[in-house]
């Protein structure tokens, strides 16, 4: 079984899913043009407290950099128990790719200062069972890349596996691919699918 | 295969003379540094040529700033590195006079405008990962993936030291027809002569001053009957709002030069792709003078070509 989309089948399956969204309040948006070839695209924005500088194994001139900032910044950040909690804007973006035929979520993640996250800043954002066993695996994964239909430097889960992961998907949950895909690849950039989408989805399919 | 051999020759010896110049702002000496004169090839990254100009301005700026990403920018437009230089001269500079004027900074990285690019890995990665996509639309990717890590080092060595027959080696098996769709496709039955085929042709077209920054469908370089379609057939898909306006017409420039309307796709794929086996198309759409003493073709600027 194939596991590649149409751009008229990822626009019946993207209708679906944001109707979901919008029924659980899951915050999930349209954005750009429906009647361009791979023009539209589902926006979702979350705000988050980051993780402790401590815990993460930065190098050592970044984790200054980094602390100096948040201690020079101290209305935006709480300081407690030697953990800073620096509020942190994150955005994900599912966008069809015209190349691969799959969707692909391209994401960022924001200081309140506007500064993005590096892609090591990232990785110690995401919980550790969620973790690729090797990390060399995940720098192969996601990459910084220019957004098709914005231009903008976005890290990117790199689609040219997806085909077969929709595939197989197909094989199990049918045709509707679009939350058990979602549900695989977003834990590793750090989002988290509400259990409500499996029985909405299981409701629809009956 | 390709077969127009000097067509593929002429087109990886295209270069441009760029002349960088350290910002202004960012002079930390009482007299600003020499500009530095390169002749680039228009296939090329930036990040693989500039190493003697970093060199060159790094002594010139603030020693704190030293060791930061270099970007460059030109009127004032932060240059995307991943974009290949001859796209990005197509796109931004070619109402340019040459040597192309670039600024050089080291200060301000604008990472909400263009990629970071730490080291050349990311280059190669950029450039491999594109290659890959190219040959998803081709040849459902069974060609690049098919091929030995030696062979991928090969593609990036050739273009990294401008070696012609070094990357054409390993590059002309991506630009071999027939192996496409495993066979399988029943999309491509009954579209004529298969063997002769790509599966779809890899383009961009890139529109200038559109927030987008470029259109791709996935287009067939043969019509259902077995026609060859056309770079116009392209046009007309991508451009359906000036199908039928008599206003306007559409100007595609390609590695300084114009193709005929006429060219078959299947042959600019093979001759015209760059080494990531994209067509970067840059398309101008310009309102054509009606006016009884004004042919249009007079009124528009003259190309600047590479040579």
């Amino acid at each position: 079984m194939n596991g590649e989309l149409s751009w008229e089948e990822f626009l019946v399956l993207m209708d679906d899913f944001l109707e979901i969204s919008n029924g659980i309040g899951d915050g999930w948006a349209l954005f750009g043009e429906k009647n361009v070839f791979g023009g539209a695209y589902a926006v979702k924005r979350e705000e988050r407290s980051g993780k402790s500088v401590e815990n993460s194994n930065l190098n050592s001139d970044l984790e200054e950099t980094n602390l100096e900032k948040i201690l020079e910044d101290n209305s935006v950040v709480e300081t407690e128990k030697n953990e800073n909690k620096g509020r942190q804007f994150w955005e994900y973006h599912i966008v069809y790719s015209v190349s691969y035929s799959v969707p692909v979520l391209y994401f960022n993640a924001w200081r309140d200062s506007g500064e993005l996250l590096t892609l090591e800043e990232i990785w110690n954002e995401i919980p550790p069972s969620m973790k690729p066993d090797a990390e060399d695996k995940y720098w192969s994964l996601i990459s910084q890349q220019e957004h098709p239909l914005l231009g903008k430097p976005f890290f990117q889960i790199h689609p040219c596996q997806t085909a077969n992961l929709i595939s197989a998907i197909k094989g199990i949950a049918g045709e509707r691919i679009f939350i058990p895909w979602l549900s695989t690849v977003g834990p590793l950039v750090n989002l988290s699918l509400s259990p409500l989408y499996a029985s909405k989805n299981a409701k629809q399919i009956e | 295969m390709a077969s127009d051999r000097e067509v593929l020759r002429e087109i990886w010896e295209g270069k441009l003379p760029v002349c960088f110049q350290l910002h202004s702002e960012e002079v930390y000496a009482l007299q600003a540094p020499d500009p530095y004169y390169l002749m680039v090839p228009r296939l090329s990254y930036f990040p693989l040529v500039t190493d003697k100009v970093r060199k060159h301005f790094s002594r010139h700026i603030h020693p704190e700033k030293r060791e930061a990403e270099m970007w460059l920018d030109f009127n004032g437009q932060p240059l995307k590195w991943h974009y290949p230089i001859g796209l990005l001269f197509d796109l931004q500079g070619s109402d340019a006079s040459l040597p192309w004027n670039v600024t050089v900074h080291f200060d301000k990285f604008p990472e909400r405008e263009i990629l970071h690019c730490p080291c050349r890995e990311v280059v190669e990665s950029h450039f491999m990962s594109t290659l890959k996509e190219a040959d998803a639309l081709k040849h459902r990717g069974q060609v690049a993936s098919s091929m030995q890590k030696k062979e991928h080092n090969q593609l990036w060595l050739g273009l990294q030291h401008d070696k012609f027959d070094q990357f054409w080696s390993v590059n002309r098996r991506l630009m071999e027809v027939g192996s496409s769709g495993g066979g399988s496709s029943s999309a491509l039955s009954g579209s004529g002569d298969e063997a002769a085929f790509f599966r779809f042709v890899p383009f961009r077209c890139y529109v200038p001053n559109l927030e987008i920054p470029y259109r791709q469908r996935p287009i067939r370089p043969c019509a259902e009957d077995g026609r060859c379609r056309t770079l116009g057939d392209l046009l007309e898909e991508l451009f359906p709002e000036e199908k039928g306006q008599t206003g306007k017409e559409v100007r595609v420039v390609t590695h300084g030069v114009e193709p005929p309307k006429e060219v078959p796709l299947q042959w600019l794929s093979e001759h015209l792709s760059y080494p990531d086996n994209f067509l970067h198309l840059v398309c101008h759409v310009i309102p054509v003078k009606r006016l009884p003493s004004m042919s249009a073709s007079s009124s528009s600027p003259a190309h600047v070509s590479s040579e």
